[in-house]
Parts: C-alpha cells; structure tokens; sequence
C-alpha cells in the first residue's frame, strides 16, 4: 500500500506582486522511500516551502510531475497530510473534535472514530484533554493536537513545514522525540522543513538541501539514534554540520573561542 | 447594592462624567433663558422632566381602560404615563426584534450563499457595497408607499436594512478567515463543501459580533424613524406627538427609553453572541497584561535610547 515519492524534473514559477517572475525550484528531481525521515534544509526563500505544497498539492508545480507511488499529485488528499509552522488547531472544536476532523471526512462512523482519536491522543499524551478547548492548551500541546490529526487520518507521507519553529527550546526537544517515537512504529515517510542544522541532525535519515530553487545537496544521514549530544558531537556529525553550512554560504562558521576571550 | 458599589469602585471615571453631565444639565435649565411657550422649556429641567413631562405621557395612553384618558378630559397620571411608555415600547420592541431576527438570519445565510461561489461574490459584491452607502432613514418613505405604514412594513424595512449590514459583513468575515485553517483542512482530506461548512462558517463568527452590533444600532434608529414619519404606535410615533405639542420634556423622556431599550438590546445580542463562540480565546487579564508589558518595556526602550 504504501509507496515512495518522486520528484520527476519539478518547477514552480510564479509572479511576484512586483511583476518580477520568481523560480521558486528548479528541476528538483527525488525519490523518498518509505518510511524515510528527510530534512528539507535551506535558507529563508531558497524554495523549501514550496517543494513542500508542491507535494501537499497545495500549490501547483509549473513543470514536472510528483507523485507518490503511481498517484499523480493534483491536489490535497489526506495521504498527504500536513502540520503547519503556524497553529491551524481549530479553535471552534474540542481537541477531540480536531483529531477526528479528518476521519469524519472519510466517512468513517463515530465509534470508529472515537476508538482512533483515544489511541491517537494517548501517543501523543493529550488523553487527558480530548475535551478541552486549544485555547486552553500551551502551544506545544496544540502542536500534539495537529500532529494527532495527521496521525489519526494514517497519512502515508506526513509533510511537516517547521512545524516547532515558534516553540521554545526544550518544548521543541520534547516534541522532537515524541515525533521519533511515533515516526519509528508507524513507518512513514516524512518531509521536515527547518532551517535549524541540530534539528535537521537529531531527526533526519537524510537532508536534501536547497539553494535559489535547486537541489544541490543530499546527505546521507547514518548517525546512530537516539542523536544525543555525543553522536551530534561526532567528528561525523561535525563535518555534515560543516557541509550543510557551506551550502547555506556560511563558509567561515563562527569561530568558536574560548570563554574567557569572548568576554 | 453590593454591585453598584462595585461599579462605582470599578469605573470612577464613568461616574463622574455622568453626574458631571447631570448636574451641568440641571445648571443650564436654571440658566438659559425662558421659552415663550409655556411648558416647552429650551432646556428642561430634571425636576419639570420627571413630573410634568412625564406625566404629560399619560396622553399617550389611548385605550379605555386602566387609567383616564387625558385626551378626553381625564386626568395625567403617573399609572397612564407608565401604560404607554410601556405600551409603545413594547410595540417598537417586536417590531424592532422580528426585523433583527429575521435580518441577521437571512444577512448570514445570503452572506454565506454567496460567498461560497465566487462569481456570485464578484457579482453581488458592488451592488451590497452600494446598498449599504445608502442612508436608509432617507427610504423611509418609499418603503412605507411599497410595504405600507404599518407593524409588517415597519419589520420589514428594518429586516432590510439589517441585512445589508450582516451580508456585507458575512462576505467580509468570509473573506477573513486564515487560509492556514483551509489548507489544513484540505490536506486531512476535507472536500470543499466540509471545509466551508466545518472551518469557513465557524471561523467567519468572531468577526460578525462588529456587524451584528452595527446592526442592533441602525435597527433602532430604523425603528424610530419609521414610526416617527407614518406610524401611530412605537416610541418613534409618541416622540411625532412630543415634537407636536413642542414639549421637550417628554422628547427627553422618551429619548431616555429608547437608550435604555437600545442599551438592553446591545447587552442581549452580546452575551448570545458570546455564547455563541464560547470556544474563542478571550481577551482576558493576561493578555491585556502582556499588551500593556509590551507597552511598558517599549516606553522603558524608548526612554533608554533617550
């Protein structure tokens, strides 16, 4: 059932509102097995977004063709399914009500859909506020709430757009390894934009790098996990950080000095 | 007692301008200088206001029954003032809450109707947006020549001009909703028609609170109006009569009641409204905390840079 995603030769073009044309990708050509973990990295406006609705088909690619298996990516489907980097947890419904939205746009009948949004929200630790109104949540548990939704539909490719971004640091931590836990029983393939390196470290099997709308790199990531300190410390580690940064054109680093003669 | 005090203690500023005002109104009925007509004082006091005037009221009050009828020779009374302050109100009430019931349900419904389609929208869009520029009151008496000047035209105008307010604003909060919300619900799978009915509908609510707010207000002033050109019943007809024998005092009296009935009105529609979107975040202590915080250490920034 489940399939890989290809990219075949994928462009996006569009206007600008300046009237400029904007090259958002350009031929980015791919294949994801399933059930791989792959980091989208790159700087701010270099097409990582856009590669990402591309897939989702939410937006439309000028040329080319994706797809996932032999489906042909016309538009948004829910085997495709996708957590924002902004909230998108519907505040009019219950948490549970958010969870089930999208099995009860398959159709699927209430029982059924309660049995699935309890275990849902027991992998990700909301089984306690299935009743709760997301205004009654922290942020990082409203990302739970849009992660359970993606999980509960049993979407083959989970497409995530720095979807930790506005969290702070150890609620991000927490989410990264609650993501890994459930990512590794379900076999699915992932799409993770960030533009944060230790991130891309502690989550990828693979980074794919883009620069002006190309793809210019595709590391292989064969860290052991779990990505502690100590892997991400690795000599390893270090020289992928390193290749990453000279694609994002930070080719002298940030030296790294001593305490004392910073201050 | 306890929550007048608490009102009191809560918004000093509000009383104070209201006694401010009260007392400046008494002064400039002792000030200003007489009327030639007798009991149409320029500036009528409060005592003259709460006795005379209101008295004066009873005549309103028409029906055989219950208190004398000053038109025919009996007497004013306080009772016959209350009856058709009373009466009229009432009358203006229904009127005036069936034109709101039935203008927001068909501004919200049209509203979302044609948001859903866009040509619809492109075609319907100059047409409202012009609509709602109109004065209504100025079409007072070409409604009444089509609907007559009656309870059933007086409602229907009212609906009419309450539903161009909510389905201009329906469009609007239509229009307002996040995209983020859509495409989320798109790629868990939701058609379009789940997605306008399940995202679109709940998620246009919150901004309809400004409109329907909007509304209850021109439905007042639609009410009046209305039954102060052509009709005999309503506090816009007694006010005709005010304005007939010149008494300002009862013009106050009257005006009075219909700010307390608006006021009402307003307080109603807001807290089933609030009710409504009980799911929304509310703007609570915290949040103005953090809004005022940022206030503070902009002001703290500013005087640093200073």
């Amino acid at each position: 059932m489940a399939s890989d995603v290809v990219f075949d030769n994928v462009s996006c073009t569009f206007r600008h509102r300046s009237g400029q044309l904007v090259e958002a990708l350009r031929e980015v050509s791919l294949e994801a097995p399933v059930g791989q973990f792959i980091c989208v990295v790159g700087r701010s406006g270099h097409g990582k977004t856009t590669l990402l609705r591309i897939l989702a088909g939410l937006q439309k690619a000028s040329g080319g063709r994706v797809a996932v298996g032999d489906r042909v990516v016309h538009g948004p489907g829910s085997d495709r399914a996708m957590v924002f980097q902004q909230d998108t947890v519907f505040p009019w419904m219950h948490v549970r009500d958010n969870v089930e939205f999208g099995l009860a746009a398959q159709g699927i009948g209430k029982a059924e859909r309660r049995r699935i949004s309890d275990a849902t929200l027991r992998d990700v630790g909301l089984e306690d506020f299935a009743d709760s109104w997301p205004r009654e949540l922290s942020g990082g548990m409203r990302k739970r709430v849009a992660l359970a939704a993606v999980l509960a539909v049993d979407a083959e490719v989970w497409l995530m757009d720095e979807p930790f971004g506005s969290l702070d640091y150890f609620t991000r931590r927490q989410l990264h390894d609650l993501l890994l836990e459930v990512w590794a029983s379900a076999n699915k393939t992932v799409f993770f934009v960030t533009h944060d390196i230790e991130e891309a470290l502690i989550l990828a099997d693979r980074v794919l790098l883009l620069a002006g709308g190309r793809l210019v790199d595709d590391l292989d990531v064969s860290l052991a996990r779990p990505r502690d300190e100590d892997v991400r410390a690795s000599p390893e580690a270090v020289a992928m950080t390193k290749r990453i940064l000279s694609h994002l054109g930070v080719t002298g680093g940030t030296p790294l000095q001593p305490l004392e003669a910073a201050q | 007692m306890a929550k007048v005090v608490r009102f009191i203690r809560r918004h000093p500023a509000a009383v104070v301008t209201w006694i401010v005002l009260l007392v400046g109104w008494e002064i400039a009925a002792h000030v200003v200088p007489e009327s030639t007509r007798e009991g149409s004082p320029i500036v009528p006091s409060w005592e003259f206001v709460f006795t005379d005037s209101l008295k004066a009221l009873s005549g309103n009050w028409t029906k055989p029954y219950w208190a004398p009828n000053p038109i025919r020779g009996g007497e004013e009374t306080y009772l016959g003032a209350f009856l058709a302050l009373g009466y009229h109100s009432l009358a203006t009430l229904i009127r005036l809450v069936l034109g709101l019931i039935i203008g927001v349900l068909a501004g919200v419904a049209s509203g979302l109707l044609v948001s859903y389609w866009l040509t619809a929208r492109r075609l319907a869009w100059p047409t409202l947006n012009f609509l709602r520029m109109v004065p209504l009151l100025a079409a007072i008496p070409l409604f009444q020549f089509w609907l007559g000047a009656n309870a059933r035209g007086t409602t229907t105008f009212i609906a009419f001009g309450v539903w161009v307010v909510l389905v201009v604003g329906t469009i609007n909060a239509v229009g307002n909703v996040p995209d983020r919300y859509l495409e989320s619900a798109r790629t868990l799978g939701a058609s379009r028609l789940r997605t306008y009915l399940r995202v679109v509908v709940p998620g246009a609510m919150p901004e309809l609170r400004t409109s329907l707010l909007l509304a209850a207000g021109l439905s007042w002033s639609l009410a009046v109006g209305a039954e102060y050109i052509g009709l005999r019943t309503g506090l816009g007809s007694i006010m005709a009569v005010a304005e007939y024998t010149t008494n300002t005092g009862r013009m106050i009296v009257i005006a009075i009641v219909v700010g307390l009935c608006a006021l009402t009105t307003f307080a109603v529609l807001d807290n089933l409204f609030s009710r409504l979107v009980s799911w929304m975040p509310r703007l609570d202590d915290s949040g103005l905390a953090q809004v005022a915080g940022v206030g503070a250490a902009g002001a703290g920034k500013a005087a640093g840079t200073a």
